[in-house]
């Protein structure tokens, strides 16, 4: 830690969490800006409630509410401090959210965070396999990672899906569960969909990175020295490359996280992102409660991650 | 000439642009014989007038991607809604950006803190998928509350919307090319000469960050049309309703055909049919395989103009060993003198 001392590296880390906090909020109360919330769910509730059964005089347009949304802000801050009693609004009443919520939020998260781990052995795996290859043959994996990162995951994900429901009916065999029934719950193949594309991700990156380390000075010296292939790769060369992964992880995992999405909805698997989605509209603040609830584990993770990293390779030290 | 070695030379290039553009012009082509088309049959009957199958059709010869719940071919719709999707996408990305590029400039001018402050501000967009920050967005007006929307919001709005949300993070990626580019030593000098900001710009700045606009606003195209691909997954699409809201234009003996028009949208049929993607698995891989078929090709453009001149490589390549045979010595080489 020659180069960052630890007061900037503190200020900067506050002053990051601060602004991306408050831009969170900001992204959360949104809808109080262009709509007149209050009115819409008060019609919502009379429909729930069958109070109301035809809206054809009902109009309404878009406005710009600042007092409503700097309001909306003001109370979201205000239930996140003051604990746990938080409630929203589905299917006709008032629900608690919050240990529910968590419970959705802890699973979900349990899922994304193993398919990450997964992703991430499987294409160091992968790239150390690769990089066996000659540079030639290298083509051939290169363009499997370019066909498959460039189909929307949508896609991906679907044909995976009817892949196994087409397995089934001409083989009788049930690979995996597919849907989550009413007792028994889908794992196994949902966390390996959810790798899958992060895995491709990675490996790209890391395959790029390989290849740049592998023309340095260093790998030539230690082949000189005689040391193994394996050796080189997997004990020099992917521990160099592991700061550049670590730099495209943020957009890795918001990936993935886009993709939990996807998943939950084409696997009918109620989750995290679904609870969101269904639920989000009509009360906003579960989507800042969700950013939030993604943002500080994610933020705590990436900050010791760097501090950790640059202490151990003395970034601008080296170099 | 040189346009046109441009395009010989990336053959993936030429690739998505031959795609995207057959696409349009069929599409195009397609929708004025729309009318003269005879009623699609629901019930297929063999000679003997034996029902053989009965609609939604799988793919098969005459149905290539297979047909919809009324018998009408996939294939044809998919055509149909080409440029509806094609076409919305263009012009969400055109206009962000338009806006980011503004945003761009603004940024670039404003004072230092102003700018980490904003930065910072926009990093929180990296937390929140796109697609359900869009949906919270677009849903109040086209699903949950729409009985308040007329026709027009429910268009004008969720592309607005759609323009918007990625305008924060692309405005900062042009600040940071812009700052990029005038940090170099030639505009300095330029500066020190008496040049001011336009022009600066106009004769310095343009030649590089053009074509890096060019590259995002394709890119763009791919990134509205993976959302268009999410949203309609989400049963919202632009140009449509939800279904209830047809419900009670029906009660009313008002008919929304406005909502109706851009039905054949790619978007709009994923969200239609995806409640038979189980049993008929063609009505939603139709749409879904369009939507794939097209980020494709755009992926393949972007990805060539990012990584170029592999073809050329080669050829200079080929030229250096011609140039090395023809100095290689070989006996003939050789003449006996007297």
């Amino acid at each position: 830690m020659t180069n960052l001392p630890v007061k900037t590296f503190l200020l900067q880390t506050i002053v990051s969490f601060v602004l991306t906090s408050f831009g969170i909020l900001l992204i959360g109360s949104l809808p109080y800006l262009f709509f007149n919330m209050k009115g819409q769910i008060a019609v919502l509730k009379l429909i729930d409630e069958k109070k109301l059964n035809n809206t054809v005089g009902l109009y309404d347009s878009l406005v710009l509410n600042y007092k409503e949304y700097f309001l909306h802000i003001a109370h979201t801050v205000e239930s996140i401090f003051s604990g746990g009693f938080i409630e929203y609004y589905a299917r006709g009443s008032e629900h608690t959210l919050f240990p529910e919520f968590f419970g959705i939020y802890l699973h979900s998260m349990l899922y994304l965070t193993v398919a990450l781990i997964i992703g991430l052995f499987t294409a160091v795996m992968l790239t150390v396999f690769t990089m066996y290859l000659s540079p030639g043959k290298r083509r051939i994996p290169k363009a499997i990672i370019f066909l498959v990162e460039s189909l929307p995951d949508i896609f991906i994900i679907l044909l995976i899906q009817l892949l196994i429901i087409w397995i089934y009916k001409k083989t009788e065999i049930l690979l995996l569960n597919i849907t989550s029934g009413f007792d028994e719950e889908a794992i196994v193949l949902p966390i390996m969909v959810l790798a899958i594309l992060p895995a491709v991700y990675i490996h790209k990156h890391l395959l790029l990175s390989f290849e740049e380390e592998e023309k340095r000075p260093y790998v030539e010296l230690a082949l000189g020295k005689g040391l193994k292939r394996t050796t080189i790769l997997v004990k020099h060369i992917l521990r160099n490359s592991i700061i550049t992964l670590f730099n495209h992880f943020k957009s890795i995992f918001w990936f993935a996280l886009a993709n939990l999405l996807m998943l939950e909805i084409i696997f009918d698997m109620p989750g995290f992102m679904t609870f969101i989605y269904e639920n989000g509209v009509v009360n906003p603040e579960l989507l800042t409660y969700g950013l939030f609830m993604v943002f500080i584990p994610f933020f705590i993770f990436f900050t010791t991650g760097k501090w950790i990293l640059d202490s151990l390779f003395d970034i601008g030290g080296g170099y | 000439m040189g346009n046109w070695l441009f395009f010989i030379k990336r053959p993936l290039v030429l690739l998505g642009i031959a795609f995207i553009l057959t696409l349009l012009l069929s599409s195009f082509a397609y929708s004025p014989s729309l009318e003269e088309e005879s009623e699609p049959q629901k019930v297929l009957y063999d000679e003997n007038h034996n029902v053989v199958a009965l609609a939604p059709f799988p793919p098969s010869a005459k149905f290539p991607i297979g047909s919809d719940l009324d018998g009408n071919s996939f294939l044809l719709k998919i055509i149909e809604g080409a440029k509806y999707t094609i076409g919305l996408s263009i012009v969400v990305a055109f206009g962000r950006m338009l806006l980011s590029f503004v945003g761009g400039i603004m940024l670039y001018l404003l004072p230092g803190p102003f700018r980490i402050t904003l930065t910072g501000l926009a990093d929180s967009l990296h937390y929140a998928p796109l697609t359900v920050f869009t949906y919270i967005l677009i849903a109040p007006v086209v699903v949950v509350f729409s009985w308040s929307y007329d026709t027009s919001t429910k268009i004008i709005y969720p592309m607005i919307i759609l323009m918007l949300v990625s305008v924060p993070v692309l405005s900062i990626y042009i600040m940071n090319e812009l700052n990029a580019i005038t940090k170099k030593e030639f505009i300095a000098s330029s500066r020190i000469m008496g040049g001011g900001f336009f022009h600066i710009y106009r004769k310095h700045v343009v030649p590089f960050i053009n074509p890096k606009l060019w590259l995002l606003f394709v890119q763009q195209v791919g990134q509205v049309l993976i959302i268009f691909a999410h949203l309609g997954l989400l049963k919202v699409f632009i140009g449509g309703t939800d279904i209830r809201v047809i419900e009670y234009d029906q009660k009313t003996g008002e008919p929304i055909k406005a909502a109706f028009s851009m039905s054949n949208e790619w978007a709009g049929l994923i969200a239609q049919n995806f409640q038979y993607a189980t049993s008929y698995p063609w009505m939603v891989l139709a749409p879904v395989s369009a939507f794939a078929l097209t980020i494709l090709s755009i992926n393949c453009i972007v990805y060539e103009l990012k990584n170029p001149i592999i073809l050329k490589k080669q050829r200079k390549k080929r030229q250096a060993e011609k140039v090395r045979e023809s100095h290689s010595v070989t006996p003939e080489s050789f003449q006996f003198k007297g």
